[in-house]
């Protein structure tokens, strides 16, 4: 095996994994979605580039946007995987020169975005910062050089034992790559389902406080396991969280039926996505044994997704009473997302778990 | 060849694990490493591998320090885990293949050890196969092959026997008898001492992350509880 090979051969692997989900995103339903989030975003952008004044206080928030740019996409990318650290036992030297090349690629990689996210905010620098050209250009070659730095620091970090920095540390390395994957196939997974996706379980101890006042909880037998599982599982919950704030962004900048229509597919996305929570434990031996029918699983479905539907549908109510002037379309809107929660949990849902498991057990029967 | 481990105290992160372990393997010399769930066997296992740094002591191998030379030092060393890691998108012969290339093997005479060795533990019409339909066992044994092809001067190997299947451990002692002639060291973690008595010129019982018993078989009886010994 050539030196350069190892690096080569596991960065083609990783695009050509990451190129198969692209395509299953840009070939479903999300291809819509991101066409108009897209246009809404440029609206948004264009009237943000006319209204916003110039004063201190939005030359300070831009200062600090691009400040926080910096504390995304800096992780390294390594390629390392747990297996490496034994087969590679015999010549490490290859091993440590595939980690400094693809530490090489992460730095221009993540230098390279970060020059395009602070191109994204030039045309507003330069009318925050009229006459000072030369300074918005050094500013930028600072941020792509100290986003250079911080990956190259990270990855430094992870890969040496403090106590024996000559020693790398090919546990801590192949552990760091595969949180990494790990985000970049949770964001994959939001729109398809990534198999073998481990999920971190995390304990909210203060949501979880909340779950015996679930409207249901007691009387579902299969509600408390749903809703455990939602709080736990970051791949829900973060779900719902993120569907919720990218909502809340576009409310001050849109109105009418595009905000309408925009609104109405992040709830589809959420119902989607939240789905596959039903047939989840199906992998589970004891699952088909337990005294449970269909027609129970769907009703712990919808107990659990209504609520978190409706406060959705009130927090943008909220805040497009908040950010909007009062209209009567408004009312139009809102009555409308709480009918679309209704027909996503009660038509929508009720359709694909019937189809989930009638499809299961067609192909059960196959084997 | 000679692995000499002096004065090793580590442990993961902060936490200290193991204090103060010392010992040697000359050539040709099967060393048995005993101890209860907990006792600091894999964690020993890590350090002498490079997968943890030492926080204090040596640890050599043929004069070539882990942290002042860890490329020279690991290069003489194959290492079979008690937990099988493969590649997942690799069949077995690829798998092989790979360890010839690392260790920059001679591959008519590597495949032809291969050959012998898939036989032995009846994978040689599994060739093109891919970890996922490997059972533990299988892939366990998928590991003593890739690390008996090599011509390691140390093998380390971390509880060998679980898993696998009666003929297997049979075979895979014939083949620690084989590469001890041939001069390797062997440094093996164990639960029960009963399988390797024939075949382990030194045993090392670690309590508590100490070394708590030294020696060959016949100095341990009472020094050792019965179960480990086999006895129980």
């Amino acid at each position: 095996m050539h030196t350069d090979q190892l690096f080569k051969q596991r960065l083609a692997q990783q695009w050509r994994e990451f190129l198969k989900y692209l395509k299953f995103i840009f070939n479903d339903h999300a291809v819509i979605a991101f066409f108009f989030l897209f246009g809404a975003l440029l609206f948004a952008y264009r009237q943000l580039l006319i209204s916003l004044p110039v004063t201190w206080w939005t030359q300070a928030s831009l200062g600090l946007i691009l400040g926080f740019s910096l504390a995304i996409f800096n992780k390294p990318a390594t390629f390392i995987r747990h297996a490496d650290a034994l087969v590679f036992l015999g010549d490490e030297h290859k091993l440590r020169h595939a980690w400094q090349q693809a530490m090489t690629y992460s730095m221009l990689f993540n230098g390279g975005l970060q020059l395009i996210m602070v191109l994204i905010f030039w045309p507003i620098a330069f009318k925050l910062f009229a006459q000072l050209e030369w300074i918005i250009i050094i500013g930028t070659v600072v941020l792509v050089l100290a986003k250079i730095s911080i990956t190259y620091m990270r990855g430094q970090r992870t890969a040496r034992f403090k106590q024996q920095p000559q020693l790398m540390n090919w546990e801590a390395i192949a552990n760091a790559e595969d949180q990494r994957l790990a985000n970049i196939y949770s964001f994959f997974n939001l729109f398809v389902d990534v198999p073998g996706l481990a999920s971190p379980i995390k304990a909210h101890p203060y949501l979880e406080k909340i779950r015996p006042s679930w409207p249901g909880y007691h009387k579902l037998a299969l509600l408390p396991l749903y809703l455990t599982t939602f709080i736990r599982k970051s791949q829900y919950l973060m779900l719902w969280v993120r569907m919720v704030v990218l909502g809340s962004l576009l409310i001050p900048f849109l109105q009418g039926p595009l905000l309408l229509l925009l609104l109405a597919l992040f709830q589809y996305l959420f119902v989607l996505q939240l789905l596959p929570l039903v047939s989840s434990y199906r992998r589970l031996a004891y699952d088909g044994i337990l005294p449970i029918s269909l027609s129970d699983r769907k009703k712990a479905f919808q107990a659990l997704s209504l609520p978190l539907l409706l406060i959705m549908d009130i927090v943008w109510f909220i805040l497009i009473i908040l950010t909007q002037p009062l209209h009567e379309f408004q009312a139009i809107m809102s009555l409308t997302l709480v009918m679309l929660s209704l027909l996503l949990v009660f038509w929508y849902s009720n359709y694909s778990i019937n189809s989930m498991f009638k499809r299961r057990t067609r192909n059960a029967s196959k084997k | 060849m000679t692995l000499n481990v002096e004065h090793l105290t580590g442990g993961y992160g902060q936490q200290t694990v193991i204090h103060d372990i010392n010992f040697t393997i000359e050539p040709g010399e099967v060393t048995a490493l005993i101890g209860l769930n907990g006792s600091g066997k894999s964690t020993t296992i890590n350090h002498l591998v490079g997968l943890l740094a030492p926080m204090q002591g040596q640890i050599t191998l043929n004069g070539a320090s882990l942290t002042a030379n860890p490329i020279q030092y690991k290069s003489q060393i194959a290492y079979v885990p008690e937990q099988p890691v493969l590649y997942e998108e690799l069949n077995l012969k690829e798998h092989l293949q790979t360890m010839i290339d690392v260790y920059k093997l001679d591959a008519t005479t590597s495949w032809q050890k291969a050959d012998r060795l898939l036989k032995m533990f009846r994978l040689d019409d599994k060739l093109n196969w891919f970890p996922t339909h490997f059972s533990k066992g299988m892939r366990q044994k998928v590991m003593i092959v890739m690390a008996f092809i090599t011509n390691a001067d140390l093998y380390i190997i971390d509880e060998p026997f679980l898993g696998l299947d009666a003929l297997a451990v049979q075979d895979l002692l014939e083949l620690i008898d084989e590469k001890k002639q041939q001069g390797a060291g062997f440094l093996i973690t164990t639960h029960v001492m009963s399988t390797l008595k024939a075949h382990a010129n030194h045993f090392i019982y670690l309590e508590n992350g100490e070394i708590a018993a030294a020696g060959p078989i016949d100095t341990m009886a009472g020094r050792v509880p019965a179960l480990l010994m086999g006895e129980g």
